[in-house]
């Protein structure tokens, strides 16, 4: 409806009030920084005694490497014969040292994890080297894309062994990566990570002015950038693919995409993305292309299935009873005598259900949210339609159809195909199928105007491009795979040098 | 005089064969072989070939007005008949635009009412299929290219439903050839180019199309398709019922689908006519677009709100025509109005067209 | 805000619109699967339906049903349903409807008011079957039986089931059509009771809508054989003395050509293409007997065909739509005329039988 339609505007949500609440921007002097920072107790600030001179050693505690900082610094230091701190550079065994006298900068550092050193007569002056505590989660299997085959590693906390993972996977002097600082409080780090020479230069404009309007004073997660970044922000569909897989990443970089790592996120974004993309797994280019389209196939089927199953039912049961074949009308009729409730009410009870249920089994632990699964879906289920509440031919439609949604490999898309059949359900009970209909209708409408990053959402379908379908219902073998999907207008359009094989004879 | 339509609301010249092809294909193709039957009987399938010719004439016709005329129709108006008779010339095509827009919902909700709810109340389903539309018509031309799309791409599966009856056929209901008097045959003719209308959306559209001289060759295409599928619905309901039986049978295409049992459904009409909603959805959209697009261009009112009154205007309108009598009243005179406007209207622009240009030409020598 | 302000509206709109269309739940409406017709007298009907009642189950998963069935007496014309309504725990839907009874008497008297509401009712589909009753419709619609005990699955199966082997096909869309057709009239299934079970006793024959004769059911894969091109069916002819030979058809097509077809006495000949081996013999079969066989198949099947087209002719109905093909081949065909000169009509029946194999044995 209209909110489908609505353009995307400007965001300067918190502008204002993010900018009352931050400390003041404003160190005039080193003084004043240093007294802000001694309020903290983990700020450690001391003088050494050099051989010629005395230093001042500044550093936020927690967020250096203690022992890096003896091995790479104090050491030397204590050797230096230096009498000033330009002297003092060349001593100090790093390879940048930065030499500054921008309080902003020092500020920024010093709560990055640098170590500050000043001369002591001369505190305006100051050089920052880096010793940053390497603490963080080890690098994992992907646990929400997980695949049988293929690499398993994924994503992890921080930024660096995230790039780690591309750049090691594409040791090419193409590969750039921008830095964007985003948020007010956070100073979020975004690497907004593609390949010179094949992704749009339009697609990266846009993504860096988006990313650049954001005016937010927390951005913990790269969720949030999707949000912030997408093109209508009204939408149940995600714009920006997100994935946990480096391998994935490197995949949409390769094809053109813009990908984006988020400071402190284990979740890379991808854009510009079409539907098709959200329901493409890893095992899709792993097995053999029809075995692969086959999958792929069942997949986007169980889509349709749980969206449409028990609106259908719901439809049919309350006003076309003329569509159920005559052999299958006893047992539906039987199943649903003696139950007090309309199809309607009796429908929406089980949905919310298993709504329910998935929502405990998320907050739980693994281990007992399997549990709460099994008790919750065998339990309740069976007792319910032993005590005539539902059929239990609805029971089956609505597990098939929990079960359908489950097979979608992006779990943001998951949500929004589970969510949508809710709308669907409404307009049956009010309308049978010509509600569905209409429902579809509306949905179709907010579908083909969405955008990308600018760039049509359900692409393949419409506008029309009959070779990115090579990769959406269907995969084709790598060697039909020849031009990178179009939708991305990559400045390289091939991917294979094209030569065209003869087909040979038999017993040639 | 040239509309600047900027690029990224233009669309490629491809997709006026699907356009074209889902606007001839409205509600006229449910129920024209009733028509057509009592009129020609066995020869009908020649007519149906015979006015796609005329068709594809007056279609060539009007691509050569835009060439030259270098824009939609108000320019052409306007360089036509100067600025206040082709401004009130246009104001009438608009007018005709919204009332075919009226006849496409009007008959739709008639369907519906009749086939699956019989007691539902005019204003909902009319109300629920304006909205539907509106929401296409916000996203603009390239969203209402979208659902014209979409729309062949959904009503294909509905071609495999033409093999159930078959079973059942009688091919020898396709004889005699030739049964016919000429005087029949024109009078069939001018049957079923009734259906044949829709394509004079062209007119307010023309500007929205990327490389226009391209177009031309798709929108022949796009025409021959749909007569190929007019072809298709009329063959199939003529072997699967004869000649009396068709005569009493208002929607035949919709009784064709009584007999296809799937194992698991049965009675596929039920969904087919809610399918159907997405062949009369293009239909409803281009029409209040190119009624809104018009009034827009005359007089810069705000498009969206024009949509909205106008869609608002016509589900009121339906409300006064409260039976089958009225709708098909409604109906005949849509369709007269549309008949006079392409085979007549437009030949005559054309040869004014023509002459005008000679006689400017002359002038501007001598 | 303008447009949540739209939107809201729009959904504040769902109540009001939605207050409209009373919903069909399946479990509580009555679906009448069968209706039978009998005569009752000038200008009366009794009309029966038969409607299935499931029982509650609770889980179990078993579908237990039986047959719940009322009647009334209507004047002609008048849709039963708000009589029988009054008898019914819940409202009666025929959108189900699977078959159709007459009795005798009452297709004696025309049967067009009653195919017209089948017709009419965008309700009910056109894959329903229709057929005659050797007695009272209502009594067979209530009576016990042994096979399922749902009198309307029972005989929907029994027509259906048969239509696929031996019987002519037919349903409410054949009915119609040679109704409707020029040149053609309808037939239909002639059913009777036996004890607790029902049994297709012929082919009941019209012209127009008036049931007229009927061809007995051993007679009608001949019948079959002339009507339409199937792939089924068996039949059985005999050899020497009260020695039978049954042979299986998997494939027969028949054709119609039409010569002189303007004038009073039209030549009509059919060809025949069959295909068939042998099911059940007592015989000894060598390769030349097989050759006799061939030929004495195909004459007894030409005599039994001409046989019966006589039949039709003489009792001047014509269900094999003759007339159609007439009309096909003819351009100035007159439905009034034909009529006299269908009697005139001459055939020519050939067949051609080819035997695929004897069986296992040889």
């Amino acid at each position: 409806m209209m909110w489908f339609t609505r353009k995307r505007k400007k965001r300067s949500m918190g502008d204002e009030t993010a900018g009352r609440q931050a400390p003041a921007d404003s160190e005039r002097s080193l003084a004043d920084l240093f007294n802000d920072l001694r309020q903290s107790k983990d700020f450690v600030s001391r003088d050494h005694a050099l051989k010629n001179m005395t230093v001042r050693i500044s550093y936020v505690k927690p967020l250096i490497d203690t022992e890096t900082m003896h091995r790479d610094v104090t050491r030397y230091l204590l050797k230096s014969e230096a009498a000033t701190l330009e002297d003092l550079i060349p001593d100090l065994p790093y390879t940048t040292v930065i030499h500054t006298k921008d309080v902003k900068e020092m500020k920024e550092k010093l709560l990055r994890g640098y170590v500050l050193i000043q001369e002591n007569q001369n505190e305006a002056n100051g050089i920052l080297l880096e010793t940053v505590a390497k603490s963080g989660r080890q690098v994992d299997a992907p646990e929400v894309e997980f695949s049988v085959i293929g690499p398993k590693e994924s994503f992890v906390e921080s930024l660096e062994p995230n790039l780690y993972l591309i750049r090691k996977r594409l040791p090419i002097s193409e590969l750039r990566i921008k830095e964007v600082v985003v948020g007010k409080l956070t100073k979020s780090r975004i690497a907004v990570i593609y390949i010179e020479g094949i992704a749009n230069k339009e697609n990266l404009n846009t993504l860096t002015q988006r990313l650049k309007d954001i005016q937010y004073d927390q951005v913990i997660d790269s969720s949030f950038i999707t949000q912030m970044v997408a093109d209508n922000n009204h939408s149940p569909f995600p714009q920006l693919l997100d994935t946990e897989r480096p391998d994935r990443v490197v995949s949409g970089l390769v094809e053109g995409k813009i990908a984006m790592l988020v400071d402190g996120s284990p979740l890379a974004l991808m854009g510009p993305t079409t539907i098709v993309e959200f329901f493409s797994a890893f095992d899709d280019y792993a097995l053999t292309w029809y075995l692969a389209s086959a999958f792929r196939m069942i997949r986007l089927a169980s889509v349709a299935f749980s969206v449409l199953a028990t609106p259908l039912y719901v439809a049919v049961l309350t006003y076309h009873y003329q569509l159920i074949p005559k052999s299958l009308i006893g047992t539906i009729i039987s199943s649903r005598m003696g139950i007090p409730f309309p199809p309607f009410v009796e429908a929406f009870f089980m949905e919310i259900t298993i709504e329910v249920l998935r929502e405990a089994g998320v907050r739980l632990p693994t281990k007992v949210g399997q549990t709460i699964g099994i008790v919750g879906g065998i339990v309740i289920g069976t007792a319910s339609v032993q005590a005539n509440l539902t059929s239990n031919i609805l029971l089956i439609l609505v597990g098939m159809g929990a079960l359908a949604s489950f097979t979608t490999p992006n779990y943001k898309m998951n949500n929004t195909v589970r969510l949508l059949r809710f709308p669907f359900l409404i307009a049956a009970a009010f309308w049978g199928l010509i509600g569905i209909g209409a429902c579809f209708g509306l949905i179709v409408a907010h579908l083909l105007t969405l955008k990308s990053l600018g760039r049509p959402y359900i692409e393949p379908f419409f506008p029309y491009r009959v070779r990115d379908l090579k990769d959406a219902f269907v995969r084709l073998p790598y060697n039909q795979q020849g031009i990178r999907p179009q939708q991305l207008r990559p400045l390289d359009t091939w991917r294979l040098s094209h030569k065209k094989k003869k087909g040979r004879d038999i017993d040639e | 005089m040239r509309v600047k339509v900027p690029e990224d609301h233009q669309v490629s010249p491809f997709f006026l064969l699907f356009l074209f092809e889902s606007v001839l294909v409205g509600v006229g193709i449910l129920g024209y072989q009733r028509v057509l039957s009592q009129v020609t009987g066995s020869d009908s399938w020649m007519v149906v070939f015979i006015a796609g010719f005329c068709v594809q004439i007056i279609l060539w016709m009007m691509f050569r007005l835009l060439e030259r005329g270098g824009g939609d129709l108000i320019t052409l108006h306007e360089s036509l008949f100067g600025r206040w008779i082709g401004g009130f010339l246009t104001l009438a095509a608009a007018g005709y635009f919204a009332l075919s827009g009226l006849v496409v919902l009007r008959t739709y909700v008639e369907i519906v009412t009749v086939w699956m709810f019989p007691k539902m109340s005019y204003w909902m389903l009319s109300i629920i299929v304006a909205i539907v539309a509106y929401s296409f018509i916000a996203g603009g031309f390239r969203s209402i290219v979208g659902i014209n799309f979409l729309s062949v791409i959904y009503t294909m599966p509905l071609l495999f439903t033409l093999f159930f009856p078959l079973k059942n056929a009688d091919y020898y209901n396709l004889l005699p050839y030739f049964n016919h008097s000429a005087a029949d045959m024109l009078k069939g003719v001018q049957q079923i180019t009734l259906c044949y209308e829709g394509f004079e959306f062209l007119l307010m559209f023309y500007p929205f199309l990327k490389e226009p001289k391209q177009a031309r060759k798709w929108g022949h295409y796009g025409i021959w398709t749909a007569i190929f599928l007019y072809e298709l619905v009329l063959i199939v309901p003529q072997v699967y019922f004869n000649e009396e039986e068709l005569n009493h049978i208002v929607w035949p295409s919709l009784a064709l689908w009584e007999i296809v049992q799937l194992p698991f459904m049965e009675r596929f009409e039920y969904i087919g006519v809610t399918i159907w909603l997405f062949t009369i959805l293009p239909n409803l959209c281009l029409a209040i677009w190119s009624a809104s697009r018009a009034t827009k261009r005359l007089f810069g009112f705000n498009q969206r709100v024009t949509v909205l009154i106008m869609l608002i205007a016509i589900v009121i309108a339906g409300y006064f025509f409260k039976n089958r009598q009225l709708v098909n009243q409604l109906n005949m005179t849509q369709a007269l109005i549309g008949f006079y406007l392409l085979y007549a209207y437009i030949p005559i622009l054309f040869i004014y067209q023509t002459i005008l240009q000679k006689v400017r030409k002359r002038h501007g020598q001598g | 805000m303008a447009k949540v302000k739209a939107a809201l509206a729009i959904l504040m709109l769902i109540p009001v619109l939605a207050a409209c269309e009373e919903p069909k739940v399946i479990d509580d409406i009555k679906l009448a699967e069968a209706i039978g017709y009998d005569y009752a007298g000038q200008d009366k009907v009794y009309g029966t339906v038969a409607t299935p009642v499931y029982a509650q189950t609770g889980g179990s998963g078993q579908v237990q049903s039986m047959i719940d069935s009322f009647s009334v007496i209507v004047s002609k014309g008048v849709q039963d349903r708000s009589l029988l309504d009054s008898e019914s725990e819940y409202p009666l839907e025929i959108g189900k409807l699977l078959v159709v009874l007459y009795g005798k008497d009452l297709a004696k008297r025309g049967l067009y008011k009653y195919a017209d509401l089948l017709n009419r009712n965008p309700d009910i589909g056109r894959a329903l079957n229709l057929a005659i009753v050797d007695g009272s419709a209502g009594d067979m619609l209530k009576g016990q039986y042994r096979s399922d005990p749902l009198v309307s699955i029972y005989l929907s199966n029994l027509i259906r089931n048969n239509i696929k082997r031996n019987f002519p096909s037919n349903d409410l869309h054949d009915f119609l059509y040679s109704y409707y057709g020029k040149g053609m009239d309808p037939f239909m299934p002639l059913l009777e009771r036996k004890g607790d079970h029902i049994k297709i006793k012929g082919i009941a024959l019209f012209k127009g809508d008036r049931y007229v004769d009927y061809i007995p059911f051993g007679k009608a894969m001949i019948f079959k054989m002339l009507f339409e091109s199937f792939r089924s069916g068996s039949f059985a002819i005999p050899w020497k003395k009260k020695e039978y030979i049954t042979f299986e058809n998997i494939g027969s097509k028949v054709k119609y050509h039409v010569k002189n077809a303007d004038s009073p006495a039209p030549l009509i000949r059919v060809d025949i293409h069959m295909q068939g081996y042998l099911r059940e013999t007592a015989v000894h079969f060598t390769p030349q007997k097989m050759r006799i066989l061939k030929k004495k198949m195909e004459q007894t099947l030409e005599k039994e065909g001409l046989k019966m087209i006589r039949q039709l002719q003489t009792l001047d109905v014509d269900p094999l739509r003759i007339g159609n093909y007439v009309h096909s081949y003819s351009r100035h065909w007159d439905p009034n005329d034909w009529r006299d000169r269908y009697k005139n009509c001459r055939f020519e029946i050939h067949i051609d039988f080819n035997l695929a194999h004897a069986g296992l044995v040889e």
